[in-house]
């Protein structure tokens, strides 16, 4: 159970992570026909941010400290004391990204407001960017827990 | 084919007013975490604070940064705000997504390397 909610969170990440880009696509080929499959993209944005909280959040909450144990011990403690306590934060700053983005596509008529335009192309390169960043510190954590765990010495 | 015509429309109220939020919140949530880290009764009141049932200090800061960004979106949104204009937002959002970052991230360093 543990492994399977470890890996639900990045992929709700990664699928936050194509929305986006999809988001990002339809702007630049902006027509009438593609305004409805923005709402959607950026809508499924902001659902894939949340369920990617919900399942990091019961994962950091009810399994992480062992983990957190494990690292601290091992060589590369700065996995937890600088990568996770930065990742911990900064996804709440995509998360805010992410809530904002379908507000701006619902609310404004993309096919006539330029800055608009401008304003979702702006957010979702920097929620693609970060998602990304965060997805190689959790890369990160995941290896830091293998070489604890690989310089542990095991007494018969 | 569709023939963009470009107008003078400018964002919607909504869209200034959560852009506002947004830029706030972000900032908040950095000095939220180093607040914490560096000031221990703002870590233990946020541990002490039960949400279903759960007590922790990551999940209280989330749901302070989200329910904080809602109420100020929706102030915001009800303001006629004309001070602000449009690439404002969009600078705004870049610069503090960047600084606030790499503020959360130089500011464990320093800890760690303490």
């Amino acid at each position: 159970m543990e492994q399977f909610i470890l890996f639900l969170h990045p992929m709700f990440a990664i699928f936050g992570v194509i929305t986006t880009v999809w988001v990002f696509v339809e702007i630049l080929n902006i027509s009438e026909n593609n305004l409805k499959r923005i709402n959607i993209a950026s809508f499924s944005t902001t659902i894939f941010m949340i369920f990617t909280w919900i399942t990091s959040g019961y994962w950091y909450i009810v399994y992480y400290a062992s983990d957190k144990a494990l690292i601290l011990k091992g060589p590369w403690a700065f996995a937890h004391s600088l990568i996770m306590e930065s990742k911990e934060h900064i996804f709440f700053i995509i998360l805010i990204l992410s809530l904002f983005l379908p507000i701006i596509s619902i609310k404004n008529n993309l096919l006539n407001n330029k800055k608009a335009r401008s304003l979702v192309l702006v957010l979702a390169s920097l929620i693609i960017f970060s998602s990304l960043m965060l997805e190689i510190a959790g890369a990160i954590i995941s290896f830091a827990v293998r070489m604890s765990l690989n310089n542990m010495v095991v007494v018969p | 084919m569709t023939i963009l015509t470009e107008t003078k429309s400018e964002l919607d109220k909504n869209t200034i007013g959560f852009g506002l939020a947004s830029i706030i919140v972000i900032i908040f949530n950095t000095i939220l975490t180093i607040l914490k880290e560096l000031y221990s009764p703002i870590l233990t009141l946020m541990k002490s604070i039960s949400v279903l049932g759960v007590k922790h200090h990551w999940l209280v800061h989330g749901l302070v940064v989200v329910i904080l960004f809602f109420i100020l979106g929706w102030y915001f949104s009800k303001k006629e705000i004309t001070t602000i204009n449009d690439t404002f937002i969009s600078k705004a959002i870049i610069w503090v997504t960047i600084l606030c970052s790499l503020g959360i991230i130089i500011f464990f360093l320093i800890e760690f390397l303490k």
